[in-house]
C-alpha cells in the first residue's frame, strides 16, 4: 500500500540570528499508510506542533521532504497549496475553530462551497456527514448555541466532508471534558473504520492517544520511540503509552 | 515612562490610528484653509474683497458648527478604538497602575496622536490656502493683484481653538469610558464587544418592510407636496415627511443584516457558491453592530450631497441667465406712492405727498434733481421709459386665470398671497417702445387684445402658457380683453429692468386706454450708454441714495430724486441697477455659496468616511482569525480578498446609495422650487463637486480595503501556535 504521508529528515530552524537559532525539528522521518490512525505525542516544546504545521502546509520545513499522496508539499507555491489543502487535507483544532457567524450546517458546507461543489450535492453530503457524527439535530444552530463536544464533532464533520486524503487533528480533545472527549474519540474510531479515514493526531493526552493504532513519541525535535497497538486492547495500550510518557517525563526530572 | 508607553502604543496601533490621523489632519487643513478667506481679500480687487470680508464671519460660524460635527464623529471613532483596547487597559491596572496613571497614559496617547495630526493638518492647510486663493479669484471672476506667501494668524487661532475643544471633549469621553467599567469587565472583554447574534429574522423583515415603506411614503409625499416655500401651513407636513425619512432610514439599516440574509439565501445555488455564504454572514454580523452609525452616516451624506448640489445648482441658475436678464446697461426705477404710503408718511415733515394720476417723465424728474441723463445716452446710446400699473384690489390675479382656464396653480405657490393679488399691467405703447429699443418688432393688440410677458421660471411660465392656450377672455379695468397669442412672451422684452434675479412673474400687456385711470406703480428708465461703462456707472450711481427709509425722508432737500405733479411729490427714485453691478453681485453670491457648499460637503464627507473606515478596519482585525481558518481550509487568497472587497463595498456603498436616492428625490423638489425663478440644471460645477466628494469617499474606501487586506493576510500567514 502506498504511503499517504511520507516525512523524511524534516528539519525546522527558528530564529536564524547569530547563535540564537532554535532547532524545533531535528530530522524527523516517518510515514503514514492509507487508513492509518496515528498519534504524535511529546512534552511541550518537543516540536510536535511545528511538525503538524509543516505537514499541514501552514509552515515550511527548513530542509527535508514531506510527501502527501506522493506530492512534495515543501516545494509547492501558495496557490497550489491552497488547492492542495482544499482537496487533500482536513483540519480539526483544539478550539474547534468554527466560524461563529455561520450556522453549523454552513460551517460544514464551507469547504464544499470553496471548492464550488453544486448546491444540491452540498446539502446531501453535509447531512450524511452530520448523521455519521451525530450532529444532525444541531445543524441549524450557531456554534455558540451548542456544547463543546458537539462543536468538535461539527469541526470533525467539516474536516471530513471533502473526503480528504489525510485528516490532521491538533489536540482535538484538549478543550473537552472526559465524557465529550470519549464521544469524539469514538467518532474518530468510526470515521477511521467505516470511512477508511487516515487520521494524524497531535496530543499530549495519553487517553486520546490510546484510541490510535500507532503512537509516535517525539522529543527535542526527534522521533524518540514508536508504539504500535497491534492486537492489544485499548486499556493495555493506554498503560504502555503511560509507561513511555512517564519515562520521557522522568528523564526530564533527572535533568532538573 | 508614561510617555514611552504612550508613544509605543500609538506606534503599535498605527494602523488603527492611521485613518484617525488622516481625518483630523484633513479636517484641520480645511478649517484653516477656508478661514483664510479674509486674508485672501488683500490680494483681490475691492468688490471681491468686500464679499470675502463679509464671508469670513460666516465661515467662522460655520467652522464652529463643523468642528462640533467632526468632534462628535471623532469622539465616536476614538471611543470605538478605546473599547477595543479594554483588555490592555485592564492589564495595566492589574499590573498595579492606578486608574489615574492609566488615564494619564491614555491622555498622552490621544494628545500625541492629535498633535501630530494637527501639525500635519496645518502644514497641508497652509499649502492648500495658497491654492484656494486662485480658486477664490476664479470664483469671483477676479484677478490676483500681487501674490505673496500668505499666513493667517486669525485662521490659525480659530483652528487651534476648535481643535483644542475637540481634543478636550474626546479626552473627557475616553476617561469616562475608562472610569465607568470594572476591572473584571475590562479583563473579560477579550474583544468580544461585537455580538455575533443575528437579529430575530421576522423582526428584521417586518422592520425592513416598514422602513422601506416609510422611505417610499416620504418620497411620494415630498414629490407631491414639494418644499414648503410659501406660507407656514406647508411646514407641518414637511416635518412629518422628514421624520418619516429619518425613521425609515434608521429602520432600514436596523433590518439590513436580516434582509441581506433573506435575499442572499433565497437563491441557494448562489448562497452555496464560493465564499458568498461567508461574505453574507460576515456582513450580517458587522452591519448588526454598526447599523446605527450606518444610518447616521447615510443621513449626513444625504445632507452633504443635497446642500452641495442644491447650492451649486442655484448658482448655476443665477449665473446662467444673468446675461439674458440684463439687456440694458442700467435701469433706474421710479417708485410711486400708493394711497396707503401717502397716509402713512404724511406726518407734517414738509413733504407734500400724493398719489400720481399719470406717469412721471423720468428725464424731467432726473433733470430737476440736477442729473443730466442725456449726457449718459449721448448720440450713440438709447433710453426708454415704461410704466407698470397695479390694480391690487380688482386686478386680474393668477387665481382668476386659474379659474377661467382650469389650469392648476404652479407648484409651491398654492398657499401664496401672490395668487390673489392682481397682475401688473403695461400699456402696449410702452411695451412696444421697449421692444424697439431691443431691436424687436412691435406687437399689435388691436382694440381688445392682451398678452402676457413673464421671465420667471418654468413652473410659472407653464402656468401662463396653459392660460394662453385656452384663450380665456378676462375683464381688466372695465375692458373685456381676449388674448392675441397662444403663447407667453418669455424673450428679452419680458425683462422689465436689469436684475440678478428674475423679476417679472407675469405682466399683462394691454391696449393703452385700459391703463388710463389706474395708479402707476413703477416707471423704469432703461438705458444703453452712449459713454464708456465706467463713466456711465458712476453717473447712474450718483442719481439715487440707497438708504433704507427713503419714503419717510424728513425734508424736501434731503437729496432724493423726487417726482412731482404740480407741488405734490408722487414718488422717488431710491435704487438703481447697472449691468456691471448685477454681474458682480451674481458672481459674489455664486462664490459665497460655492465656498460654503464645498466646505460643508468636504468636512461632512471625510467625517462619514472616517467612521466607516475605522469600524471596517477594526472589524477586519477582529475577524482575522476567520480568514486564517479560511486559508487553512484551502481557500485561495483571491477568493478571500474578493470576499473582503465585497464586504467593504457593501459597507461603504449602502449608506451612499441610500443617501443618493434620498438626495435625488429631495433635489427634484428643490429643482421645482428653484424653477419658479429660473431653469435649474444639476450639472457643471455641481457635478464637479460631486465628483470630488466621490473621489474622497472612494479614496477612503480604497485605503480601507487595502489596509484591511493587509491585516487579514498578515495574520493568516502566521503559523498557529
Amino acid at each position: 500500500m502506498a504511503h499517504v504521508l511520507e516525512a523524511s529528515n524534516v528539519e525546522k530552524l527558528y530564529g536564524g540570528g547569530k547563535g540564537s537559532t532554535t532547532r524545533a525539528l531535528a530530522g524527523v522521518s516517518f510515514s503514514v499508510d492509507q487508513g492509518d490512525y496515528v498519534a504524535i505525542m511529546g512534552p511541550s516544546g518537543s516540536g510536535k506542533t511545528t511538525l503538524l504545521n509543516c505537514i499541514a502546509t501552514i509552515d515550511r520545513p527548513t530542509s527535508g521532504l514531506i510527501a502527501i499522496d506522493g506530492a512534495d508539499v515543501t516545494r509547492m507555491r501558495s496557490r497550489q497549496l491552497a488547492a492542495f489543502r482544499r482537496e487533500q487535507l482536513g483540519f480539526i483544532f483544539q478550539d474547534s475553530n468554527l466560524l461563529d457567524t455561520l450556522t453549523c450546517r454552513e460551517n460544514i458546507a464551507l469547504p464544499l462551497t470553496i471548492s464550488n461543489v453544486r448546491a444540491r450535492e452540498i446539502d446531501s453530503r453535509v447531512s450524511s456527514m452530520a448523521s455519521t457524527l451525530g450532529v444532525s439535530e444541531v445543524l441549524d444552530k450557531y456554534p455558540y448555541q451548542v456544547s463543546g463536544g458537539q462543536k468538535q464533532r461539527v469541526a470533525a464533520a467539516r474536516a471530513m466532508v471533502c473526503d480528504p486524503t489525510l485528516v490532521l487533528a491538533d489536540e482535538p480533545t484538549g478543550a473537552l471534558d472526559s465524557k465529550n472527549a470519549k464521544l469524539l474519540l469514538e467518532c474518530f474510531d468510526e470515521l477511521n473504520e467505516k470511512l477508511q479515514a487516515t487520521i494524524l493526531m497531535v496530543t499530549h493526552d495519553s487517553f486520546a492517544a490510546s484510541y490510535c493504532r500507532r503512537v509516535l513519541f517525539i522529543r527535542d525535535g526527534k522521533i524518540f520511540t514508536e508504539l504500535v497497538r497491534g492486537d492489544m486492547g485499548r486499556r493495555e495500550f493506554f498503560d504502555r503509552i503511560m509507561e513511555v510518557v512517564a519515562m520521557i517525563g522522568g528523564e526530564q526530572t533527572d535533568v532538573l | 515612562m508614561y510617555c514611552k508607553l504612550a508613544a509605543g502604543n500609538v506606534r503599535r496601533s498605527l494602523r488603527d490610528y492611521a485613518v484617525y490621523f488622516v481625518t483630523i489632519a484633513l479636517g484641520v487643513a480645511s478649517f484653516y484653509a477656508f478661514n483664510t478667506i479674509s486674508s485672501q481679500a488683500r490680494f483681490l480687487s475691492e468688490s471681491s474683497s468686500d464679499i470675502l470680508q463679509m464671508l469670513s464671519g460666516t465661515m467662522a460660524g460655520l467652522t464652529v458648527f463643523l468642528a462640533l460635527v467632526l468632534g462628535f464623529l471623532m469622539v465616536y471613532a476614538n471611543n470605538y478604538l478605546i473599547k477595543r483596547r479594554k483588555r490592555e487597559l485592564g492589564l495595566y491596572q492589574l499590573l498595579g497602575m492606578t486608574r489615574g496613571q492609566v488615564s494619564c497614559v491614555l491622555a498622552l496617547e490621544t494628545l500625541l496622536a492629535s498633535v501630530a495630526s494637527f501639525i500635519a493638518g496645518i502644514v497641508v492647510g497652509i499649502l492648500a490656502s495658497q491654492l484656494l486663493l486662485f480658486v477664490s479669484a476664479s470664483l469671483f471672476h477676479d484677478e490676483i493683484k500681487q501674490f505673496s506667501f500668505m499666513f493667517s494668524p486669525t485662521a490659525f487661532l480659530l483652528t487651534l481653538a476648535c481643535f483644542v475643544f475637540m481634543f478636550l471633549v474626546m479626552l473627557a469621553f475616553n476617561l469616562h469610558t475608562l472610569r465607568k467599567v470594572k476591572l473584571a469587565d475590562l479583563m473579560g472583554a477579550e474583544r468580544e464587544n461585537e455580538s455575533v447574534r443575528v437579529r430575530n429574522l421576522p423582526v428584521s423583515i417586518v422592520s425592513g418592510v416598514v422602513g422601506i415603506a416609510f422611505i417610499v411614503i416620504a418620497y411620494v409625499r415630498l414629490d407631491h407636496d414639494g418644499l414648503p416655500v410659501y406660507g407656514a401651513n406647508g411646514a407641518m407636513p414637511f416635518l412629518i415627511t422628514t421624520l418619516l425619512m429619518v425613521a425609515g432610514t434608521i429602520l432600514f439599516f436596523f433590518a439590513l443584516s436580516g434582509l441581506l440574509l433573506v435575499v442572499s439565501k433565497a437563491v441557494k445555488s448562489h448562497y452555496y457558491h464560493g465564499l458568498n455564504m461567508f461574505t453574507t454572514r460576515q456582513l450580517a454580523a458587522r452591519v448588526n453592530t454598526a447599523s446605527a452609525s450606518m444610518a447616521v452616516v447615510c443621513l449626513i451624506l444625504f445632507l452633504a450631497i443635497t446642500s452641495v448640489t442644491g447650492g451649486m445648482s442655484i448658482c448655476t441658475v443665477l449665473n446662467g441667465e444673468i446675461e439674458e436678464h440684463t439687456p440694458y446697461d442700467a435701469s433706474i426705477p421710479f417708485n410711486y406712492y400708493s394711497a396707503d404710503s401717502v397716509s402713512q408718511f404724511d406726518s407734517g415733515d414738509g413733504v407734500n405727498r400724493g398719489v400720481a394720476t399719470k406717469p412721471v417723465d423720468m428725464y424731467q424728474v432726473l433733470a430737476d434733481s440736477g442729473h443730466d441723463v442725456s449726457s449718459l445716452v449721448g448720440t450713440t446710446g438709447s433710453s426708454v421709459q415704461s410704466t407698470i400699473y397695479y390694480d391690487a384690489e380688482d386686478g386680474v390675479a393668477m387665481s382668476t386665470f386659474a379659474e377661467a382656464s382650469g389650469a392648476s396653480l404652479p407648484r409651491g405657490m398654492e398657499d401664496s398671497d401672490a395668487n390673489t393679488t392682481g397682475l401688473q399691467l403695461m400699456s402696449v405703447s410702452d411695451y412696444n417702445a421697449m421692444r424697439s429699443m431691443l431691436g424687436m418688432d412691435p406687437v399689435d393688440l388691436g382694440e381688445d387684445g392682451y398678452l402676457i410677458t413673464c421671465d420667471s421660471g418654468q413652473e410659472i411660465t407653464d402656468f401662463y402658457g396653459k392660460v394662453m392656450e385656452k384663450g380665456v377672455s378676462i375683464t381688466a379695468n372695465g375692458h373685456v380683453l381676449t388674448p392675441r397669442s397662444d403663447k407667453v412672451i418669455t424673450d428679452k422684452s419680458a425683462t422689465l429692468q436689469d436684475s440678478s434675479v428674475l423679476s417679472n412673474s407675469g405682466t399683462m400687456v394691454v391696449p393703452d386706454d385700459v391703463v388710463s385711470g389706474l395708479t402707476p406703480y413703477q416707471t423704469f428708465l432703461n438705458i444703453r450708454y452712449g459713454v464708456d461703462t465706467n463713466t456711465g456707472d458712476a453717473i447712474v450711481a450718483s442719481v439715487s441714495h440707497m438708504q433704507q427709509g427713503a419714503f419717510s425722508a424728513r425734508s424736501t432737500n434731503d437729496g432724493y430724486t423726487r417726482g412731482y405733479e404740480g407741488d405734490v411729490s408722487v414718488g422717488l427714485v431710491n435704487t438703481y441697477s447697472t449691468k456691471t453691478e448685477t454681474f458682480t453681485d451674481a458672481y459674489g453670491i455664486t462664490g459665497v455659496i460655492s465656498y460654503m457648499a464645498i466646505y460643508i460637503g468636504f468636512v461632512l464627507v471625510i467625517s462619514c468616511a472616517a467612521i466607516l473606515a475605522i469600524q471596517q478596519l477594526s472589524g477586519a482585525s477582529d475577524s482575522a482569525p476567520r480568514y486564517r481558518l479560511l486559508s487553512e481550509l484551502g481557500c485561495p487568497r483571491s477568493m478571500s480578498d474578493h470576499s473582503l472587497l465585497m464586504q467593504t463595498l457593501v459597507y461603504f456603498l449602502f449608506p451612499l446609495v441610500l443617501a443618493l436616492a434620498h438626495s435625488t428625490v429631495a433635489l427634484r423638489s428643490v429643482t421645482s422650487v428653484v424653477s419658479l425663478f429660473g431653469r435649474m440644471d444639476i450639472t457643471g460645477p455641481a457635478a464637479m463637486c460631486g465628483l470630488l466628494f466621490v473621489l474622497v469617499y472612494g479614496g477612503y474606501l480604497l485605503v480601507t480595503f487595502l489596509v484591511a487586506r493587509g491585516v487579514v493576510n498578515s495574520r493568516s500567514v502566521e503559523a498557529r501556535s
